[in-house]
């Protein structure tokens, strides 16, 4: 185990060497010239040329890379081509939002997906079961910014009860996160019921029921547990993806995060933002995957990571 | 599961914590966020409306588009029209306490004009200024390059804002993110992604503003904005997408305003694209666009048909420049005089946003045979594809827009339709060359007679109109959606003007 940390641990810096190579080739083949979007449709010629030298972006591509590269290691992404804040203190004021969306939402996705998944598989066909896949297939099937635009609508211009968007307190969390919850807590809640169902079929349950077990107890701990393993590994992936893709979710409602400035950046072009950016996602999906190996480890004794 | 039901909680005690309203407010929201707080280096509408409250020019822009005294109470041009003078208003101090002087003036300009700045607006003022004197303290001379009849004008546009000298000192990164001005309204805080704040400055030398404190805010969301202003989170949206116009309209409690814009919006014809070397085939494309059902259909109404290539905000726009009436018939006799009676392809460029103009002008055009091929992209992809010089120019014709914040003939049809202006150099998107246009366009920059330089732009418009370098569309009227108690805004061509608002009750 600790050597398969420690081992993880190492591969971060290959992994992030390897993301910020490409990324900053990537960018810089695509089409889009910063310096002219910069500059603005009316700039001349002679405008956009001394934006770019302003920029760095007349230098040869490599020693570019070999300034932002060694910048980095210093702890110093660049500036901002935009604001020409710094790309650590931009990222810096967006994390602590992203984070509060992502895990608000994923609270409500985890507790609601498992909860309603299990008793579903619990009480097969029965007309909640039948229920609970109705709502997973609406979730699943519905775009969430077209349910965002609906419940502003419905709770901040109709009713007024609470606030239509931006961040700032509490309420402002309430939105977003349940709009963002919606997607996951389907796909939680099928995949907690097919795998439950799974399990519950298995000869150890009929042993324990057998036994004399009560149902809280054969259901949550023993088939539980075992059917967990697949959710934790969806919740885990997913929340890889939520976590740089709640663009929608943030460009609706406002909300200051990691997604709409990765969007405001690309259509800038503002190279350094975007690497920081993708950088910290990366970051970010290589330690929830790390921690969902390891809390898989936890629960089922028989999976070995060495 | 423990442990980070706990993490959430305190971040969401952080957010909690980080809110911050009160007093008098008003809250305005834009489409877009503000690209810099520096007024010198774009060139966006959206952020010059939100510098505005808080930086001053020379002189100014009134409501009806005449220039007015701001920082300079009085100004005057030599005869010969390459030296101005300018009188600076005393007793004025920036936000951060330094005097408003000549001095201060010519070092605002002096950071435009350096070329080490590399700021976006220098060679709008470099093309022009030679060198600035002080001959007394509150006394600003300019001396310019070449006579420039406009050049009250560029003293009133936004990028020729005056910035504080101290503000200067702490450098460009400083001024990029923070506003020193000696606007009614100083700078608190930029928070990305979020807000724009600033409060009232109570040393202002003017009027000190009624309300205490203006907040920018965005979201390129339309039908959130317009939830916004409904629900009372934003009391002033700009700007208001013409499908909802009837919406805010018939609210009550909110307001449409609605203005003339200089915005125009055309189709710059390619002439790289052989077909299209042909005047007679460029006149036929105008005929054959049927420009009030592009305005009813698009824009529900809300804007008139374009009849001249430029603007009719700004100075030199000839009103009775002759439109293109909508005459398919027309279209298709001229198509068979020029040889293409069978049609040909076209191909557009086109931004996402703008890419049902496109498709509208492609079913028109299909009754006369043309054959509309239409590339839809991405900002940054269509401004490499447009810009780029004729051996590497696919020949595109380019739907776009244009308003020249110079609110001036010059700063519309000189960098359009010069033969100077070829991209990249500048914007003659479709390489449309005629010497009498240059030749106008050339004396009418020179000439410091403002009736004879107005019949050279009436002239040029003619010719070009003639000529149809561009299919002009239409005017967009500008819109805004207020709430009943703002006051004291209004709109100057594609721009949101509050300096003073006032809340009535």
């Amino acid at each position: 185990m600790s050597k398969y940390i420690i081992r993880k641990l190492l591969m971060l810096p290959v992994v992030l060497l390897a993301v910020s190579f490409i990324i900053f080739m990537i960018l810089r083949f695509i089409p889009g010239d910063p310096a002219r979007l910069m500059a603005g449709q009316q700039a001349t010629q002679q405008d956009v040329e001394m934006m770019r030298t302003k920029l760095g972006l007349d230098e040869n591509i490599f020693i570019q890379y070999a300034d932002f590269l060694q910048n980095a290691l210093q702890g110093d992404l660049g500036n901002s081509m935009r604001s020409s804040k710094p790309v650590i203190s931009e990222i810096k004021s967006r994390f602590p939002n992203t984070m509060a969306l992502a895990l608000s939402s994923y609270t409500i996705a985890v507790s609601i997906g498992i909860v309603s998944g299990v008793l579903a598989a619990v009480f097969q066909y029965s007309l909640f079961d039948q229920a609970v896949m109705f709502m997973a297939i609406l979730g699943a099937s519905t775009a969430n910014f077209w349910l965002a635009l609906i419940a502003m609508n419905f709770f901040s211009v109709k009713l007024g009860i609470l606030p239509l968007m931006g961040s700032g307190s509490w309420q402002h969390l309430i939105l977003p996160s349940l709009s963002l919850a919606f997607y996951p807590t389907a796909l939680i809640a099928r995949m907690s019921r097919s795998s439950m169902l799974e399990i519950i079929r298995q000869d150890y349950i009929r042993t324990a029921k057998a036994k004399g077990l009560g149902a809280v107890i054969v259901y949550c701990k023993h088939a539980l547990r075992n059917a967990c393993i697949p959710i934790i590994t969806v919740v885990g992936l997913h929340f890889g993806v939520l976590f740089g893709g709640a663009v929608v979710t943030e460009t609706v409602f406002n909300w200051p995060g990691i997604g709409r400035l990765l969007i405001d950046s690309v259509r800038y072009r503002d190279y350094p933002l975007i690497q920081g950016t993708v950088l910290l996602t990366v970051v970010m999906v290589v330690l929830v995957n790390f921690l969902v190996d390891i809390i898989i480890v936890k629960i089922d004794p028989r999976i070995r990571l060495d | 599961m423990k442990k980070i039901l706990y993490l959430a909680l305190s971040l969401v005690l952080i957010c909690l914590l980080s809110s911050a309203v009160g007093a008098e407010s008003l809250t305005i929201m834009h489409s877009e966020p503000p690209l810099t707080m520096d007024p010198s280096n774009h060139s966006a509408s959206y952020t010059m409306a939100v510098l505005y409250p808080m930086y001053e020019t020379l002189t100014d822009f009134n409501q009806d588009n005449e220039v007015i005294p701001l920082l300079a109470t009085a100004w005057e041009a030599s005869a010969d029209g390459k030296t101005w003078t300018y009188q600076i208003r005393q007793g004025v101090k920036f936000h951060d306490g330094s005097k408003l002087d000549a001095l201060a003036v010519k070092k605002s300009f002096s950071r435009i004009l350096n070329p080490d700045n590399g700021l976006s607006s220098r060679s709008r003022f470099a093309s022009v200024i030679a060198k600035i004197e002080t001959p007394a303290e509150y006394t600003v001379k300019f001396i310019l390059k070449k006579p420039y009849p406009a050049f009250q004008h560029l003293t009133s546009i936004h990028s020729g804002s005056i910035v504080s000298p101290a503000a200067i000192d702490k450098g460009n990164d400083f001024l990029a993110r923070n506003a020193v001005g000696t606007g009614p309204y100083k700078f608190k805080e930029w928070k990305s992604g979020e807000r724009v704040v600033m409060v009232k400055n109570e040393n202002y030398w003017g009027k000190v503003p009624e309300v205490d404190q203006l907040v920018f805010k965005w979201s390129s969301e339309k039908s959130v904005r317009v939830m916004a202003l409904q629900s009372g989170e934003a009391d002033i949206i700009f700007p208001v997408p013409p499908a909802y116009a009837k919406i805010i309209k018939n609210t009550p409690g909110l307001t449409l305003m609605e203005e003339a814009s200089d915005k125009t919006e055309w189709l710059a014809l390619n002439t790289l694209n052989k077909p299209l070397q042909s005047i007679k085939v460029r006149q036929a494309l105008n005929y054959a666009t049927d420009r009030q059902a592009i305005i009813q259909s698009l824009l529900f109404g809300k804007g008139t048909i374009a009849n001249s290539p430029m603007g009719p905000v700004s100075f030199g726009y000839d009103p009775d420049c002759p439109a293109y009436p909508y005459d398919p018939e027309k279209a298709k006799e001229l198509l068979a005089e020029a040889g293409y009676a069978d049609g040909f392809t076209l191909e557009i460029a086109v931004q996402e946003a703008e890419a049902n103009i496109a498709e509208a002008l492609q079913g028109m055009w299909s009754e006369i045979g043309v054959k509309v091929v239409i590339h839809k992209m991405e900002y940054g992809l269509w401004a490499d594809e447009v810009f780029s010089a004729p051996e590497n120019n696919k020949g595109y014709s380019v739907i776009a827009s244009w308003a020249a914040s110079l609110l001036d003939a010059d700063g519309f049809l000189t960098p359009l339709f010069h033969t100077d202006s070829f991209v990249p150099a500048s914007a003659n998107l479709g390489f449309y060359s005629n010497p009498e246009v240059d030749k106008l366009l050339d004396q009418a920059a020179n000439t410091v007679d403002q009736s004879k330089r107005k019949e050279f732009y009436s002239k040029a418009q003619r010719i070009i109109q003639h000529d149809a370098a561009h299919v002009s569309l239409y005017y967009a009227n500008s819109l805004a959606g207020l709430n009943n108690k703002v006051a004291n805004v209004w709109l100057l061509s594609d721009m949101l003007v509050l300096r003073h608002p006032t809340i009535q009750e």
